[in-house]
């Protein structure tokens, strides 16, 4: 491993706001979180959760720690969970909210659906609820879907400050230019992904307990449609990761997996499945070369 | 990016060269692994990303204000790739080495191998052949010219594009290569054409002619496999495989039938001079190969292997 030269300024100031706001994620949440035993969100947690949203979307975390950390339900619903006070419950709701975007890709400036959303405000909003895993997942689709909103209204405001580079590029000035890539944007960013998600978390963790509360006693099929959704929605998030591995020379796999599984009754748990495929995926490489799993389409 | 060749625009070859030092291309490196999507937009995408991470090394290699506002708007356009790997095209652009797959004229490569250097940047005229039909198999022949460390770097590379990657010298002769073969392969059409409109033209099935031909000597390929490297780089006319004078006399009378038949062979003619020429310089019992020696002598070159 070579050494690597000082990175410049903006990433090292990156680097040292990352570490400041992790650790301050990681032990301010459970002090603040102490009195109440049922999870209420105070201003100070939501606040956590809307900066924790803002996070997993800038580029502080080396650029794509955000992307493939925080971005994701499982990792927002256990850093939540702390915040919150109840880890494991947070694990549990990020992990059942991660399965419908198992299959997320984002790709050219799209997606279908704003999975970190889903995984800051759905799990807050589902632990102040009282929601069990299952329901939440309704929730996270929910919320889910109205992130889309965030990300289309940055795509579009961040071409401004292209122009503003152009003009900085207009009179020579490179230090404009690598300044109007990063600070208006993520100002701009801050804005509209930490003000709404700490409002909808604050606000919206009394409306959704309440709401719940109320369909148990009056409308209990309500919450048990919450439910039966919930155990629904998983296929898709698994259809669409199957649409990408599903084929050629792999598909053995998916079947022997599902057997461990199933004939085991559960009793060999994902990690002790996910190993053995580690280890044919090691003896599939080593007996048919690296021999790309051929897309559709592609025989010439 | 596509318009990289632009960038011997604001050349000035007066400053002395510059190079980019490990430090600047790790800056350059971090900044777009950091910020590849902190300004994502509609409009150009991680263009603004791809210009901030070029700044360190724009910095270094211009210092006249309007080179400065050049590259920074040059850098600024519509771009995206993939954010984890995709820092290898700054690499590319910043510097190292500039592979031009196109063909085009020898002395432009020239320029531009001279006009790159004095920006750090190494160039390699690199033309492709072998056609749609070789692209599809990746069995393409690649024809390098440059220096030939610069060459031993990118080999590799180049063999994703075909599985023929050859240095042929400096700088341009990659271009020639190419103009060589393609001229050879052109020409060669004109020939076969003529053969072809004759043999039918006298009476010859299409299918069964092209069989023949197929499977004879010169459809074997044994020109190139054979005859150039054994005969012609050795200087071995001497050795009779087939005479000349026997040589004559079939291509005479091929270019008498086509008389007979009213097919023009202009080609087939010309040919038919030379090997009259070298009768006469007392050639018949050499081989049927050794009129190559009068092209060299009007070309003042020699055909022989170097090694």
């Amino acid at each position: 491993m070579q050494s690597l030269k000082d990175p410049g300024r903006p990433t090292r100031v990156a680097a040292v706001v990352t570490a400041a706001i992790m650790l301050g994620l990681i032990f301010a949440g459970p002090v603040l979180a102490q009195d109440g035993e049922s999870p209420k969100a105070g201003l100070f947690q939501a606040a956590l959760v809307g900066l924790g949203y803002y996070l997993s979307n800038s580029p502080w975390l080396a650029g794509n720690g955000g992307f493939f950390g925080l971005y994701r339900p499982l990792v927002a619903g256990l850093i939540v969970g702390i915040i919150f006070g109840d880890p494991v419950k947070g694990a549990q709701i990020g992990a059942a909210i991660n399965l419908l975007y198992i299959g997320f890709i984002s790709a050219g400036g799209s997606i279908p659906a704003d999975p970190s959303v889903a995984g800051w405000v759905g799990t807050a909003l589902a632990l102040a609820g009282g929601l069990d895993a299952q329901s939440a997942i309704s929730l996270g689709l929910a919320v889910g879907l109205l992130g889309t909103i965030i990300f289309f209204t940055r795509m579009s405001v961040d071409a401004v400050f292209a122009h503003w580079a152009d003009a900085r590029a207009e009179v020579g000035d490179i230090g404009g230019v690598a300044r109007m890539n990063w600070l208006p944007p993520q100002v701009f960013l801050f804005i509209i992904t930490f003000f709404p998600a700490t409002i909808a978390v604050y606000l919206g963790a009394g409306v959704v307990s309440d709401a719940i509360t109320w369909l148990n006693t009056n409308a209990p099929w309500v919450l048990r449609g919450f439910q039966i959704a919930g155990g629904l929605l998983p296929a898709i998030g698994i259809a669409m990761n199957m649409r990408f591995i599903f084929r050629g020379t792999v598909i053995p796999y998916f079947f022997i997996g599902y057997l461990i599984s199933v004939a085991s009754a559960g009793a060999v748990n994902i990690v002790a499945i996910a190993i053995i495929g580690a280890a044919l995926a090691v003896l599939h490489v080593t007996f048919l070369g690296a021999r790309p799993m051929q897309p559709r389409g592609a025989e010439a | 990016m596509t318009d990289m060749v632009d960038q011997t625009a604001p050349t000035t070859p007066a400053e002395p060269a510059v190079s980019l030092t490990r430090g600047d291309v790790q800056r350059s490196f971090w900044l777009w692994t950091f910020f590849s999507h902190a300004n994502y937009n509609y409009e150009r995408l991680q263009g603004t990303a791809f210009a901030h991470a070029m700044t360190p090394i724009i910095r270094k290699l211009y210092k006249n204000p309007e080179d400065v506002k050049a590259a920074l708007k040059r850098h600024l356009v519509f771009f995206n790739t993939e954010p984890n790997v995709g820092g290898i095209i700054h690499g590319a652009v910043a510097g190292t080495i500039y592979a031009d797959l196109s063909t085009g004229s020898p002395t432009v490569m020239r320029r531009l191998h001279a006009a790159f250097k004095d920006k750090g940047v190494h160039v390699l005229d690199a033309p492709v052949s072998g056609g749609v039909w070789g692209a599809q198999r990746g069995t393409l022949q690649v024809m390098v010219g440059g220096d030939e460390a610069i060459f031993n770097e990118v080999k590799d590379v180049l063999k994703a594009v075909g599985d023929k990657v050859g240095y042929m010298g400096a700088i341009g002769s990659g271009t020639i290569a190419k103009l060589v073969h393609n001229m050879i392969s052109i020409a060669a059409r004109s020939l076969v054409a003529e053969g072809f409109t004759l043999g039918v033209k006298a009476g010859v099935k299409p299918e069964a002619l092209l069989e023949a031909i197929r499977g004879a000597s010169f459809g074997q390929g044994l020109m190139l496999s054979q005859m150039i490297p054994n005969v012609i780089f050795k200087g071995n006319f001497d050795t009779v495989r087939f005479a000349l004078k026997l040589a004559r006399k079939d291509i005479g009378l091929a270019t008498e039938l086509a008389r007979e038949y009213d097919v023009p062979m202009p080609m087939a003619a010309v040919a038919e001079q030379i090997m009259m020429e070298a009768l006469a310089r007392g050639w018949g019992d050499k081989d049927s190969t050794s009129p190559w020696m009068l092209q060299e002598e009007a070309a003042g070159v020699v055909v022989r292997e170097t090694t």
